[in-house]
């Protein structure tokens, strides 16, 4: 099983569609643990993609082509989890994701959404331009656990602020956890500006979420 | 999208113009390339620019009765007031095909016609009989010259010390546009000069020219004293945004500082007075040019992307603090769109995109990619959000194109370890200290065209270029965090995080250009030109940009670096008001495509990372490449 693992693995990071279907149809077929493929599998993956994101490795294009095998091994993983599933066990976590107003640039709001969703978050998408009133009534809606809060404009970005500010006026700020992200974020600003989480890649936005929901709980 | 276009042929050059109704004969024949003379500026008085109608409908004007009377009836008309209304065939007298003019821009001939002239004018003694104000002299005297002024009051105070009352009175008059701004006593008709300015975001460029010859007296051009403030047109909107009045003061104060000690240093050079300036026009992004005039650039920074005025300006250049001649004039080139500013107008002119039968892609690369296609019958702009990479920013090595940085890289593998890293650097013989956009361009195209960095972007691993034996193989190393990279010298390095902030600059370029071509209904098979602009375009290496798909694939002499050309655009538009008219009539014709509205633009970006197949791009791909 663990050759089927390490080719799972492997699948995910060449994005390889079929031999990643095929190594985790072996896994579920051999009766293997969900919650062990996910976590030392799919995850290690994941973790490793970023790695290799950071160092210049994969691009765009090569992490798009591996989200979309991370999203059909997900779907061949999650029902057998369900399945195993205690029903009074709490269900995944809710992540809303938005860019904020006056910018349009979604793509990677997007790249991180789809590495969520094959992580085991469910995703709420509220678009881009979105402002905070927005925001607050669906967070009001869905009581998520997380807001993310994409910017990639120099212009944009300060609305991050505006949006906690909001949060914090309608009594919100301590419901949910805010994760900021885009091009000219930084730790420091995100830091400033009293967001829980900064990530610098979707891969590395999915290991924080994981981290910030973890201690939440 | 665009209204109907009338055509108008004008004999004997049999050379066609097509333009909206209502456009001049006088105008049309202008965009066309046809000069016709003129002294009164299009203003139906001075009688000069009679044309004859072959073909077509031209209805008599007030002005035709005073100065064409005789030949009505045979279709004589003065062009400047006859509107287009009809397809029309008209004969242009040789006579008016006519006088001083001087090749600008890209090719382009440019009739001396500036909007601010020094008239040398003779007053008669003054007498009990003839007791006209002095003004009434002056005014007078102008009409002679073809001319109805107003006058600025300014002028009045001065009339009295320089024309006489017992005397004949040899006076200069300064007109601007039609104002008279001036009085001097005796001939300074010799000392009319106009400052061009480029208002970049990064580089500021002035030249200082003579309205009597054409010709360049001074160039000069220095650092945006705005830099402190951040580096692209968005952190300077931010600063604004951050810090209110105070920091758009700052941001107003930082570029009027810039252009003013510009033309002190042109005006030195050239050994002329502030006075001496009477117009000064510019071009520039829509940011600068709303700090120029201390107009909030804010909402130009976010969706929807709105600007406070995107038409053209006139103004006393005074009030902005430009200090020329006291009456003197700032103008500005109207933009396109809040990112397709007045210097992609200006190129615009310079390149006659937009007034030729062939078709043209003109990119400006920088912080923002604009990019315009078409030709006479269409055009469509864009801009694509390239980010810092093309001017040395989130590069490892990157550096501004200033002494030291490696400008351009050829990659020999058939010399030996010691020659195969041939470098040039500005400065000529010294320490290479970084890289910039064209020494950037130029090494990654060089790495893909040598084997060693594959179709997605990715470097060889030092041990796959050893197996593979690559002559190049130990100049691929690893660092400490385990990136790859290429080492240029022992101490300048390009990474493999460098190349995927190219790539993304360049795609983001292509994804414009696509889209733009998409939009205009053209396939590269179409494209019968690649111009590159912008102070950076004249040093991109024409084969680097297409080996790397930062221009569509067409054959390396179809791609020319054709340098500022925004300054040559401001410059023209200084030397004939005609052409002025010409660019401020450009926004009309010309459709903004918004990149951020493309319904595709996210999946478009991400194949256009890639680079494009080597078989089809190396040199020697496409036919009319030349021989190697």
């Amino acid at each position: 099983m663990h050759e089927d693992l390490e080719a799972l693995k492997r699948a995910l990071i060449v994005a390889d569609m079929d031999l990643g279907i095929a190594a985790v149809q072996r896994l579920v077929d051999r009766d293997a643990d969900p919650t062990w493929i996910l976590e030392e599998g799919m995850a290690v993956a994941m973790f490793d993609l970023g790695e290799m994101w950071k160092r210049g490795e994969v691009f765009l294009p090569e992490v798009v082509a591996s989200a979309e095998v991370f999203k059909a091994c997900n779907a061949i993983v999650e029902p057998v989890l369900l399945a195993r599933k205690d029903p009074d066990a709490p269900t995944n976590a809710l992540v809303l994701l938005a860019t904020v107003k006056g910018d349009l640039h979604d793509l990677g709001k997007n790249m991180v959404g789809a590495m969520l969703r094959t992580s085991g978050f469910d995703v709420h998408d509220l678009g881009k331009d979105v402002g905070a009133d927005t925001i607050i009534q669906a967070i009001r809606q869905m009581q998520p656990a997380i807001i993310g809060l994409s910017a990639l404009l120099t212009t944009t970005v300060p609305y991050q602020e505006t949006v906690i500010k909001k949060l914090e006026a309608a009594g919100l700020r301590d419901t949910v956890i805010v994760m900021v992200g885009g091009a000219p974020v930084t730790p420091e600003w995100a830091e400033k500006i009293g967001a829980d989480g900064y990530a610098n890649n979707a891969p590395e936005a999915v290991e924080i979420a994981r981290k910030l929901v973890g201690a939440s709980q | 999208m665009a209204g109907r276009k009338l055509e108008v042929r004008y004999e004997p050059s049999g050379t066609t113009a097509h333009v909206p109704p209502g456009t001049t004969l006088f105008n049309a024949a202008h965009w066309a390339g046809i000069p016709i003379e003129s002294t009164c500026g299009g203003r139906g008085t001075c009688g000069k620019c009679k044309v004859q109608v072959l073909e077509g409908h031209a209805e008599r004007t007030l002005a035709d009765y005073r100065h064409v009377s005789g030949g009505l009836d045979e279709g004589w008309r003065l062009s400047c007031q006859c509107e287009i209304d009809g397809d029309m065939v008209v004969d242009v007298p040789r006579a008016l095909m006519v006088p001083k003019a001087a090749t600008m821009g890209v090719g382009r001939f440019v009739l001396l016609e500036p909007n601010a002239v020094k008239y040398l004018l003779t007053l008669t003694t003054p007498t009990i009989v003839d007791a006209r104000s002095r003004l009434r002299r002056v005014i007078d005297a102008l009409v002679i010259e073809g001319l109805e002024v107003t006058v600025a009051p300014s002028v009045l105070p001065r009339l009295s010390a320089v024309i006489g009352d017992d005397e004949v009175s040899v006076i200069t008059a300064t007109v601007v546009g039609d104002r008279l701004i001036d009085v001097e006593n005796g001939d300074t008709t010799e000392r009319a000069f106009g400052v061009s300015i480029d208002v970049g975001t990064t580089t500021v460029v002035a030249t200082l020219m003579d309205l009597r010859s054409g010709g360049a007296a001074a160039v000069e051009s220095t650092i945006n004293r705005q830099a402190p403030f951040g580096a692209d047109v968005l952190t300077r909107v931010s600063h604004t945004q951050m810090h209110g009045p105070e920091g758009l003061e700052q941001l107003r104060a930082a570029i009027v500082a810039t252009i003013d000690g510009l033309l002190g240093s042109v005006c030195a050079t050239a050994g002329i007075g502030r006075d001496d300036v009477l117009e000064v026009v510019a071009a520039g992004n829509a940011t600068m040019l709303h700090l120029l005039l201390g107009v909030d650039p804010e909402s130009i920074g976010h969706s929807p992307f709105i600007a406070t005025f995107l038409e053209p300006q006139d103004l006393r250049a005074a009030d902005v603090d430009v200090e020329i001649h006291p009456e003197g004039r700032l103008v500005l080139f109207p933009s396109i769109g809040a990112y397709v500013g007045a210097d992609i107008v200006a190129d615009m002119l310079a390149t006659g995109v937009a007034r030729e039968p062939v078709t043209r892609l003109l990119v400006d690369v920088g912080t923002n990619g604009e990019i315009v296609i078409g030709n006479e019958d269409r055009v469509v702009t864009t801009a694509a959000p390239a980010g810092p990479a093309f001017e040395g920013g989130q590069i490892l090595h990157g550096m501004r194109a200033t002494e030291g940085a490696i400008e351009g890289v050829v990659l020999d593998v058939e010399a030996g370890e010691e020659g195969a890293v041939r470098l040039q650097v500005i400065g000529g013989d010294v320490e290479p200290l970084g890289l910039c956009g064209s020494g950037l361009i130029d090494i990654v195209a060089q790495l893909r065209l040598t084997g060693l960095l594959d179709g997605g972007g990715m470097l060889l691993s030092p041990d796959e270029a050893l197996a593979q034996e690559h002559p190049l193989a130990s100049r691929l190393q690893v660092d400490d965090e385990g990136v790859r990279r290429f080492a240029l010298t022992d101490d300048v390095m390009i990474t493999q995080r460098d190349i995927r902030e190219l790539q993304q600059a360049k795609g983001a370029i292509a994804t414009g250009i696509e889209a733009a071509m998409r939009e205009r209904g053209l396939t590269v098979a179409g494209l019968d030109e690649v111009l590159l602009a912008g102070s950076f375009g004249t040093y991109i290496d024409p084969l680097g940009a297409r080996v790397l798909g930062l221009v569509p694939p067409v054959a390396v002499d179809r791609i020319r670096a054709v340098g500022n050309t925004a300054s040559e655009g401001a410059k023209m538009a200084l030397l004939s008001f005609r052409e002025r008219e010409v660019a401020f009539e450009l926004p009309g014709f010309v459709e903004y495509l918004e990149l951020s509205g493309v319904e595709d633009f996210n999946e478009r970006f991400i194949a256009n990372v890639g680079f494009p197949p080597l078989e089809l791009v190396r040199p020697g791909a496409i036919a009319g490449d030349p021989a190697p």
